[in-house]
């Protein structure tokens, strides 16, 4: 239970208990390699601000005991389920900047569990809607031209004479 | 063979292993020519927002990040995510990736797995891609593809027939070679409008041009069957459309044609008057008495031979020259049509070619055998005769349109909604912001029953001559935004009855738009909102259907294309003296700025560059697009059974579109 700091892109000091930071490979890898002894100075967590960190936090000390995942999973069965527990599907309620930034900070700090959460939050705003439906959910600008949008629906389709 | 992307940079292996499906995206592009991507843009907001909602961009999410999101989706999603943009379509090219979603369309059953296929993981990427792309095609009902029928009819051998017919016939050129000036697509092509049973193509050289006039619906297709009264408006999927009339256009004018229109007998279907329209504004209109024969001769296009057999029986017909003068100016409104121009019709022959067999070799004497079913321009002086042709005119008129204290010049179609006209509505097409504006004239202070005495309530706010026409704007139709240039409206069809659903007492509309890209799109919307006057409901507006038997009214088609707005002869004085549309925007958007996009459905339909015409026909049902080189047909009808965009009515059997309000479809309610 031994209490660290850890150190967000904007300068905030945020205590947290070991055990829970350590939900975080990089973290743990880090605290692996320094020595268990060091429990003074800050870790610094460059890419990450300290809304986004909180947040990452409050999910880290709700799974603190979740077991480890198996090491080789089934990818299939991992695949499929788009299932969120109830927890998490009120945790991932924030708004989309918010979601990505738990999404990229969970790649940076490793915390494979949190980043299935986000993608399948995604996962799930994507499901049922058209392409552009999706480009409007998201903001996302449609940089294909006509005629390579149109080559990528059918590439099958007619291409012999056209 | 454009130019391939840049490989996208390796991406870092993961930290643990087991994660297979982040393996180096491949070089993904390889036969297809995309140009290199454009630099990130982003935070580019293109529209203005509403105020009260903060704008957000997605931020740059890494491949793998992207992969990850993309394992959880079906198929389908997984189509739809990697068009959204090129990062997506980079991260959704990886081989684990599409490997499982062909695993997944194939466990579906009934999906088709050839041969050809056996062995995936021999495949390339792109090689898995285009299979991927195949099965996903196939799979009935893909969300985001218009579920239609698509079919097309190959007409290139017309117009290689007709290059080599306009130059000079004694020194035939090889078609490869081709001959300078030979005609690298239709001039123009028009579609018979109630069913669109044929296709009218214009090409050849000036002055030396043909009119082939094709049937491009079989009556033998099987999904004619679900038509009443054995209609027939399918495209013949396996062989081109026999070839119905052939005309030699020998023209004094050498003008470009810019419109050619069609109205059809419908039973037996035969073509009843024929309208070109020259650039300068001047319409042609030729009615044809009697049947003209259903196969004159048959040109196959395929093998580009011409049977001739069929035609022996005709012969008595060459010989009968009745030559009704059944041609007049029509009701067109040209833009710069000056009456020399106007007086210079009256010499303005349209004729057959009454030579014939020596002209032409061996069987081909058909050509001349047609002067019979139609009629010479009269030579009547201009105004003296006043003849009504059967079809009205669907020119868009040139209106200001002012909008949020602006005014512009726009491009104004009226609707008629019933045969009486007594219940239009309005679209405007702006050509400055490529948007559609769909109005109404709100006639009606609540819903019309659908009742005869419904025709004697005048008509308020339509659009009459040299007046102010006050409409009310409940739908706004525009293409969504992309970086790249997209194109400006160029033809526009509408189908003021596209779906009726019996059980939701809801009917549809349908607005098909073609820009000069090449896209089009379609919209379907409610058109409860005709009757709406500001401030009332939808719900009061609904159409309350009568019990018992009835007859949804019908109205035909109409389809357009939208001339450039700055053509000949429009100066600003002319601009200035145009009647005004004034359009009152729906109540919770009182400026242009909380403007967005309408709730109704939109899709994609195709890509055809070069698009020559346009046409919903029966009843908006069926599609009809020509670019010049080849006519598309695109069947709404879903070809696997009843998709949800179909009303389900019991009584009237598969192919709902056609049974519910086909002619002769009556249908009860209870």
């Amino acid at each position: 239970m031994a209490p660290m700091k850890l150190l967000s892109s904007d300068n905030v000091e945020i205590e947290v208990e070991k055990e829970v930071a350590e939900r975080s490979v990089l973290i743990k890898n880090m605290l692996e390699d320094v020595g268990d002894t060091t429990v003074g100075a800050p870790i610094p967590i460059p890419n990450v601000n300290e809304g986004v960190l909180r947040k990452v936090i409050e999910w880290c000390e709700h799974h603190r005991n979740d077991p480890p995942q198996p090491a080789d999973e089934d990818s299939d069965s991992r695949k499929k389920s788009t299932d969120i527990e109830e927890w998490d599907q009120k945790f991932m309620q924030v708004d989309q900047e918010m979601l990505f930034e738990i999404i990229l900070a969970a790649n940076y700090l490793d915390i494979k569990p949190l980043l299935d959460v986000g993608c399948k939050t995604v996962a799930n705003m994507i499901k049922g809607k058209s392409p552009e439906e999706i480009r409007k959910t998201f903001n996302i600008q449609n940089d294909f031209t006509p005629e390579e949008e149109d080559q990528i629906r059918r590439e099958n389709e007619w291409a012999e004479d056209r | 063979m454009g130019t391939p992307l840049d490989e996208p940079p390796p991406i870092p292996p993961a930290t643990d292993d087991g994660r297979e499906l982040r393996g180096p995206v491949e070089p993904f592009i390889q036969h297809l020519p995309l140009l290199p991507p454009l630099p990130h843009q982003k935070v580019v907001d293109m529209s203005p927002s509403p105020p009260s909602k903060k704008p957000f961009s997605l931020p740059y999410l890494p491949t793998e990040i992207l992969q990850e999101i993309l394992i959880y989706l079906s198929p389908h999603d997984f189509d739809s995510a990697r068009l959204a943009c090129r990062d997506w379509f980079q991260a959704s090219s990886c081989r684990a990736l599409l490997q499982h979603n062909v695993d997944v369309l194939h466990a579906y059953p009934g999906a088709s797995t050839s041969s050809q296929w056996n062995n995936l993981q021999t495949f390339s990427v792109p090689q898995l891609r285009r299979y991927f792309t195949t099965l996903i095609t196939e799979w009935p009902g893909s969300r985001h593809r218009v579920p239609c029928l698509k079919t097309r009819l190959d007409t290139r051998a017309l117009l290689d027939f007709a290059n080599i017919k306009s130059t000079n016939t004694t020194t035939p050129l090889p078609l490869s070679s081709s001959p300078s000036g030979a005609a690298e697509s239709f001039e123009c092509v028009g579609f018979s409008r109630q069913t669109g049973s044929f296709a009218a193509l214009v090409a050849g050289r000036r002055p030396n041009r043909k009119l082939y006039i094709c049937r491009i619906f079989s009556k033998t297709h099987r999904t004619l069957e679900s038509r009443p009264h054995r209609y027939s408006c399918c495209p013949c999927v396996p062989e081109p459309g026999p070839l119905y009339m052939v005309f030699d256009m020998k023209t004094a004018l050498d003008l470009r044609i810019v419109k050619v229109e069609m109205e059809e007998l419908e039973n037996p279907s035969s073509v009843k008057e024929l309208s070109i329209t020259f650039e300068t504004g001047i319409v042609e209109t030729y009615t044809f008495q009697g049947l003209a024969p259903h196969r004159i001769y048959q040109l196959n296009i395929r093998d580009k031979t011409v049977r001739t057999a069929a035609a022996a029986h005709l012969h008595n017909h060459a010989h009968t020259h009745n030559h009704t003068a059944n041609c007049n100016h029509g009701p067109y409104r040209a833009y710069t049509q000056s009456s020399s121009l106007a007086g210079r019709t009256a010499r303005h022959h349209h004729h057959t070619s009454s030579r014939t067999p020596t002209q032409h070799t061996g069987g081909k004497k058909l050509l001349g055998m047609l002067q019979g079913f139609f009629h010479v321009l009269s030579m009547s002086p201009r105004g003296s005769l006043e003849v009504k042709t059967a079809m009205p005119p669907s020119e868009p008129r040139m209106m200001r349109v002012r909008l949020f204290d602006d005014e512009e010049v726009c491009h104004v179609l009226s609707l008629p909604f019933d045969g009486q006209e007594n219940n239009v509505g309005v679209l405007a097409i702006s050509q400055r912001t490529n948007t559609i504006y769909v109005c109404g004239t709100s006639a009606f202070p609540s819903a019309p029953p659908l009742q005869p005495q419904a025709a004697h309530v005048p008509r308020k706010g339509g659009i009459r001559e040299d007046a102010t026409a006050t409409v009310y704007m409940h739908h706004w139709l525009r293409v969504p935004p992309r970086t790249a240039k997209g194109g400006e409206i160029a033809h526009v069809s509408v189908a003021p009855l596209m779906h009726y659903d019996i059980g939701q007492q809801l009917s549809y509309m349908g607005v098909l738009v073609g820009y000069s890209s090449g896209e089009i799109w379609l919209w379907r919307m409610s058109r409860a909102w005709r009757h709406l006057a500001p401030g009332g409901t939808l719900e009061d507006s609904r159409e309350k259907l009568p019990s018992g038997t009835y007859r949804p009214e019908q109205t035909p088609c109409i389809s357009t294309a939208i001339p450039p707005l700055d053509g000949p002869g429009m100066t600003k004085e002319a601009m200035s003296a145009l009647p005004l549309l004034h359009i009152v925007p729906p109540e919770e958007c009182q400026t242009a700025a909380n403007l967005e996009e309408p709730n109704s459905k939109a899709w994609k339909l195709a890509y055809l560059p070069g698009l020559k015409a346009l046409n919903f026909v029966a009843r908006g049902v069926v599609i009809l697009a020509a670019d010049g080189k080849f006519v598309w047909g695109f069947d709404m009808r879903e070809q696997f059974g009843v998709d949800r965009n179909t009303v389900y009515a019991p009584w009237a059997g598969a192919g709902m579109f056609g049974g519910v309000w086909g002619d002769g479809g009556e249908v009860s309610v209870s």
